[in-house]
């Protein structure tokens, strides 16, 4: 199906962002008859671990995100997004199948969406009209979830995750059929950068010495671009932003026919590293006021080690904004903008603070679940900003919709709102129950709930942490100091309605 | 399973048959302890994310993995009394493939825990794994390369051809289900 100009407005319409578009003015493409208007095409660009609350275009004190300020001014600012989860896999489920973790249940480290629902995700969602689709990512834990898409949707162009890496280090690829069960048993095997001993006796030693000849070797051959060492995986992959963005610029530009492109990037994860010039910048930066140690806090992290911690994902930050602003400029000197929405977003944020580094903890705070969202739309001129409530589970319904489609029956979302569109009293959640079985109800994990200014986050099932109800008014506690209990009403009523929400649930898990 | 006749070459050089087939069986129990070790502490957290039946997916790359190991390392040795003077090695191959796979696998063990102790007490610093790897890698030469030459003696000779026997039930299991794992993984992919 192609979009005129006018159905184009019109599905701007039907979504909300009609206010957000009033100056996009989608312009023809080359390959289109005159008179007609290409349908678009749509990037969506996933940092993995890029907290909105670590970010300059979010009000964050160190300008750590100047480029995307800058983009910022002709493009829709969500800023209060939220992941489905805290880590990889649960967030980027949440992304690309429109549901929460509780249903697509891909909430553990490596796990992979409930096979029954495996059809149900965003390259499934929006072939119908944008059937040229392609996907790539440095991650594996999105690549199991991209190969499970795949799976159900051939024509997704799924490349493999070595094609842009300078070394990719992964057997497991070779089994794209069965690759799940494979990683798993590589990573039980070789426990590549995993303290665990590996399942494999022998050849793991020659491993174990040939990984720390490789790292030598390729953080020699660029110690000029990358002194800290080049950008990798903690599964032992090395790449660059850069290799990415150089690939996809013409690879965007070389289509003939519009399509869904999903990149997925591993930086800023962990560990941090970025280019020479980002190297340090932020490492006289004053810390930001310590906060009390979480019941989950790390014996023996210090708050130093976390004040260092954080300069240098900030530092990475500012390298990722930058390759992103790159790309950005020549999407727009190749003309691809010209008829493509793009849409920047995360997968989970990443914590510096109460005793805690990194994503992989039961707690869920803001900087875990807070991530950015942006979308250009193509000839859009101004900046609006969205303050509403708005969930990573919205992005898939949405896209749909610009795709010219409904969205899918499936979702738990609902299309993205534009500023000032009455929302209502929407809930958004996010979930961690890393410890629960995929196939048994959720006894155990850590459930929060948005609603309008409040937030309320129930520990179940931990122990000597079970019942634990965290409640935080965000409007006027962002940094989430005071825990206000269920003394106010709302928050009572949150409490049941989170409860009922998770007994629903489970009874239809059990049913 | 009684021991192969040990002593004649085979072609290029290499050991008999038997006695690579013995060592290979042999290998395959000290390797497939650790790996079965080593997979059933992963369950747990395996069965939260994967059915019974894909978790035994994951064991069959698992073992897979073992038997390249068995396989890698008896080849290395064969390799190895190929390119040596016969009595180094060749010559009392088996034995001395016995004595090496033992005292490999107690120090690859080893290496795996140590890594971990001195990440764990070295904070991650580099010179608390450099010295501890320097002092394993010096430890396992230091105690493996004499090791072919104590394979002439009879005593010795004896004693290894004894634990062949011995484990040779044993490994062969083993290296059955890894012939079933390597079935069960072609199934998976080709399906």
């Amino acid at each position: 199906m192609k979009l005129t100009r006018r159905d184009f407005l019109k599905l701007s319409g039907l979504l909300g962002l009609a206010p957000l578009i009033g100056d996009a003015r989608p312009s023809r493409g080359a390959v289109t008859p005159a008179g007609e208007t290409p349908p678009p095409n749509i990037l969506l660009f996933v940092f993995d671990t890029l907290s909105a609350r670590h970010m300059s275009l979010y009000g964050y004190p160190r300008e750590t995100t100047p480029h995307l300020t800058l983009l910022a001014a002709k493009a829709n600012v969500y800023h209060r997004h939220y992941a489905g989860g805290s880590f990889t896999t649960a967030g980027t489920a949440t992304l690309l199948t429109g549901t929460y973790p509780w249903t697509h249940r891909a909430f553990h480290l490596y796990g992979s969406v409930e096979k029954s629902l495996a059809g149900h995700n965003l390259f499934a969602g929006l072939a119908g009209h944008l059937p040229v689709q392609t996907a790539y990512t440095h991650n594996p834990l999105a690549q199991v979830l991209l190969e499970q898409c795949h799976a159900s949707q051939k024509d997704l162009r799924l490349l493999p995750m070595r094609e842009l890496m300078i070394s990719a280090n992964q057997y497991s690829q070779s089994f794209p059929h069965d690759y799940e069960a494979a990683f798993a048993g590589e990573g039980v095997a070789r426990k590549v950068d995993d303290p665990a001993p590996p399942a494999q006796l022998l050849l793991s030693v020659f491993d174990y010495f040939r990984q720390i000849s490789r790292i030598r070797m390729i953080d020699q051959s660029r110690h000029d671009m990358f002194p800290a060492g080049v950008p990798r995986s903690t599964h032992g992959a090395f790449f660059t932003v850069e290799d990415v963005v150089d690939w996809l610029i013409p690879d965007l530009a070389g289509r003939v026919s519009p399509g869904l492109t999903y990149i997925h990037l591993y930086p800023p994860h962990e560990p941090y590293l970025p280019r020479q010039e980002f190297h340090g910048r932020f490492r006289e930066a004053a810390p930001p006021a310590e906060k009390p140690r979480h019941h989950f806090a790390t014996p023996g992290l210090t708050q130093a080690y976390l004040n260092q911690t954080r300069a240098q994902y900030d530092d990475f930050i500012a390298y990722v904004d930058a390759e992103f602003g790159r790309l950005m400029a020549g999407l727009e000197s190749a003309g691809v903008l010209e008829n493509t929405i793009v849409v920047l977003t995360s997968d989970h944020g990443q914590m510096f603070e109460r005793g805690i580094h990194g994503h992989v903890t039961p707690v869920l705070y803001e900087p875990l679940i807070h991530i950015p969202l942006l979308i250009w739309l193509p000839g859009q001129l101004t900046r609006r900003d969205v303050h509403a409530l708005t969930s990573a589970v919205d992005v898939m319904p949405t896209l749909a919709q610009l795709a010219g489609g409904m969205p899918p029956a499936w979702g738990e979302g609902q299309p993205l709102p534009g500023p000032g569109d009455p929302v209502g009293e929407r809930a958004v959640f996010a979930m961690d129950a890393k410890e629960n079985s995929k196939f048994a109800p959720l006894l155990k994990g850590t459930f929060a709930m948005l609603k309008g200014q409040y937030k309320i986050v129930k520990y179940l099932g931990y122990d000597g942490f079970a019942g634990q109800t965290e409640s935080y008014d965000l409007e006027t506690d962002p940094e989430e100091l005071v825990n206000l209990g269920l003394g106010l009403p709302a928050f009572q009523k949150m409490e049941q309605e989170l409860a009922a929400k998770i007994n629903a649930i489970n009874l239809a898990g059990s049913g | 399973m009684k021991a192969s006749s040990r002593g004649a070459s085979g072609r290029f050089g290499l050991p008999s048959r038997g006695e690579i087939w013995d060592a290979v069986v042999f290998a395959a129990v000290p390797v497939h302890l650790w790996t079965y070790l080593q997979f059933f502490y992963q369950t747990p957290a395996l069965v939260l994310r994967f059915t019974i039946l894909d978790t035994l997916g994951v064991l069959a790359y698992v073992l897979a993995a073992a038997l390249l190991d068995v396989v890698t390392f008896i080849g290395g040795l064969a390799l190895l009394a190929v390119l040596l003077p016969p009595r180094f090695l060749r010559d009392q191959f088996a034995p001395a493939a016995v004595l090496i796979t033992i005292w490999t696998s107690i120090w690859a063990a080893a290496f795996h825990y140590a890594n971990v102790i001195a990440i764990r007490l070295g904070g991650g610093s580099d010179l608390a794994l450099v010295v501890t790897l320097g002092i394993l890698v010096f430890l396992y030469f230091a105690v493996a390369l004499p090791l072919p030459k104590a394979g002439v003696n009879p005593r010795v000779q004896r004693g290894a051809l004894s634990l062949i026997e011995r484990a040779s039930f044993l490994g062969l299991i083993f290296l059955a289900f890894d012939v079933v794992s390597l079935l069960v993984i072609a199934a998976r992919n080709l399906i």
